[in-house]
């Protein structure tokens, strides 16, 4: 006998569908997608989830480190590419190897997440078996105990197993899957942001320093990459950062606080673009790139109002010449993604990597970068911006946290099933390089992101 | 102990409960007020590090940006802030590591335990404080705040109040 209290819950409507067959474990992928929207299973069906780390983050470039994280023989960096550890680690001769990070004995993770320096072999914390930094087996304690089984010096069946890897630039990527295209092809035309991301040190190079910034969201990692290329939200979701800049800014003037500095300090440059107008966003423009990579800005964004430090500019100058220095510093792309795992600022000297554990949880790590043979107050610069914009306890960060979250818990309800991202749908103009040149507010980003998303889900297999 | 440093472990202790207190009752202005002019609040971003030029820091709060941050706060239209999340400061384990009576400055340690509640949920923060303050005509005043977390190198979840 039914309850009252029963009675009035409404029944399940029947339109809703589970695009996860329970029975075959199969998905239908082109159920997830549709021109201008996307179902909401995406960000919150865990089976779906756990069919994106095999063929989403198994099957594409991921951003692993800087070479610079590794500059000596010896040097490793470990970390994960979805719930692979994996070490790269720079050997004797110089050349960088990524394998997974696991012993090839008993399967212990061999290092600890994180960076070590000038090892000479890499040792397992729990049998003591050593393997070079080439990957292969060297020593096994009590090795005669194996001598018909194969586990001894050399045994390529024991060597540490590789993952394919390749720079750009210095900034290493690795892929799980040895099946697709190459790095190179398959950044295609963002190669032009991370040369950005460079060339805007005088010497063409950078280093990775300054720290870094470990920030878990309890969202799905698409919000992420969906919302640095989101022109339509800043202007809402960081007006009140932005406002309390602006007040402060206005009192300071009116003379009645803080004094006012000439130049504005750095700090009011960096929140003031966060209220920027739609037309400010549309106009910086975007591009969308093969491979579900895209950029947002280009002759402007929200760091292309900045003061620039004097010898900056005249060291730049002396590298490069006036020409090439105003060709290289009036490129400024907000945020740059290389789909699925990395968001860049190539103006800012800056990257986030995007690591997802679970269908509502995402670590979002903050990189920075000191552009070689550029003054430190660069450095100084991204820090302070970083300080303001990324922290967990910044202006900025939290609040596009929320509203992840707030997705998060909106998309629960199964009664209304799309998401919408039909902004400027069928507009744009075609590059000869492949990408597509759109307005800034424009939803074209996410339905590449997405086209690439439901390439990468339906394959069984793909190919170069 | 002499009955100096007996007086101003005194002074400083009854100085920094009230510091928590004034965060706890959302008293924005009140904890604001507490520093001197070129006061910072700093909370560094790894252990030991060294200063907020040359590293990230998860706040690193000068005046200007203090008086953003408070206005932030008192203006209650941040996404992260609706429902003002809320606090609650132990300090515990003081100790004045360094006092020069003669230029009226000391520097206090401390250990800390703060919840914070939010609407979606609440978090409890670890660590220690140093203090570096300055005795003015009408009492201490904060000219460094630093803010150690004992989690410092993550993954950290949102910090939303002051810490």
């Amino acid at each position: 006998m039914a309850s009252p209290l029963v009675a009035q819950v409404a029944p399940p409507l029947q339109h809703t569908v589970s695009l996860m067959d329970p029975d075959s474990k199969t998905l239908d992928v082109d159920a997830c997608v549709r021109p201008g929207g996307v179902h909401r299973s995406v960000y919150v069906d865990a089976a779906i989830f756990e069919t994106e780390l095999t063929r989403i983050f198994e099957r594409s470039w991921i951003y692993l480190g800087h070479e610079s994280q590794v500059a000596k023989p010896g040097d490793y960096y470990a970390t994960r590419i979805g719930r692979h550890p994996v070490l790269m680690v720079r050997g004797q001769e110089g050349e960088i190897r990524v394998f997974i990070n696991r012993c090839m004995h008993k399967g212990t993770q061999l290092l600890a997440e994180g960076c070590g320096h000038g090892t000479k072999a890499l040792r397992c914390p729990y049998h003591g078996w050593v393997f070079g930094l080439d990957g292969a087996l060297r020593t096994v304690p009590a090795h005669a105990g194996y001598a018909e089984h194969g586990a001894r010096a050399g045994s390529g069946e024991f060597a540490l197993r590789n993952v394919a890897s390749g720079t750009y630039r210095g900034f290493i990527f690795a892929r799980m899957s040895g099946q697709g295209p190459g790095l190179i092809d398959w950044l295609g035309p963002l190669k032009d942001s991370l040369d950005n991301f460079v060339d805007r040190s005088p010497t063409g190079a950078v280093e990775v320093a300054g720290g870094v910034l470990r920030y878990e969201h309890a969202c799905n990692w698409k919000f992420f990459m969906e919302n640095t290329l989101d022109a339509l939200h800043p202007m809402v979701v960081h007006l009140g950062a932005a406002r309390a800049a602006r007040e402060i800014a206005a009192e300071a003037s009116s003379g009645d606080g803080i004094s006012r500095k000439s130049p504005a300090p750095f700090e009011m440059q960096a929140l003031a673009p966060f209220a920027g107008s739609y037309t400010f966003y549309d106009e910086m423009g975007a591009r969308v790139i093969p491979n579900g990579h895209a950029d947002l800005g280009g002759a402007a964004s929200i760091h292309s109002a900045y003061d620039e430090d004097p010898e900056y500019l005249r060291v730049m100058v002396a590298s490069y010449g006036e020409e090439r220095t105003r060709k290289i510093l009036s490129s400024s792309r907000n945020n740059s993604v290389a789909y699925p795992s990395l968001m860049f600022k190539a103006p800012m000297q800056l990257l986030r990597v995007v690591r997802p554990l679970a269908v509502d949880r995402t670590l979002i790590e903050t990189w920075h970068f000191r552009l070689k043979g550029a003054p430190e107050s660069l450095l100084a610069r991204t820090v302070s911006y970083s300080t303001l914009v990324n922290s967990s306890a910044g202006m900025v960060g939290p609040d596009d946290h929320q509203i992840y979250r707030q997705l998060q818990s909106g998309l629960a309800a199964a009664q209304v099933e799309w998401v919408d991202m039909s902004r400027y749908l069928g507009e744009g103009e075609d590059g000869a390089d492949g990408s597509v040149s759109v307005k800034g507010t424009s939803d074209a980003m996410f339905r590449g992101q997405f086209a690439t998303w439901q390439a990468l889900m339906r394959a069984e297999v793909i190919s170069a | 102990m002499s009955d100096t440093e007996v007086a101003a472990w005194y002074e400083v202790s009854q100085f920094l409960y009230r510091e928590a207190a004034l965060i706890d009752a959302r008293d924005w202005d009140g904890w604001g007020r507490l520093f001197v002019a070129e006061g910072r609040y700093w909370m560094p971003a790894a252990r030991g590090q060294r200063d907020w030029v040359s590293h990230v820091s998860l706040v690193n709060d000068n005046a200007l940006l203090r008086e953003i941050r408070l206005n932030r706060l008192k203006g209650g239209d941040a996404a992260s802030l609706q429902g003002s999340p809320s606090s609650s400061h132990l300090v515990s384990n003081i100790v004045i590591a360094d006092a020069d009576e003669a230029r009226r400055r000391y520097v206090a340690h401390s250990r800390f335990v703060v919840a914070q509640y939010a609407s979606w949920g609440r978090h409890t923060f670890y660590g220690s404080y140093v203090h570096e303050l300055v005795r003015e005509d009408d009492g201490l005043r904060i000219c460094l705040k630093r803010v150690d977390l004992v989690d410092v190198s993550g993954p950290l979840g949102d910090i939303l109040t002051i810490l």
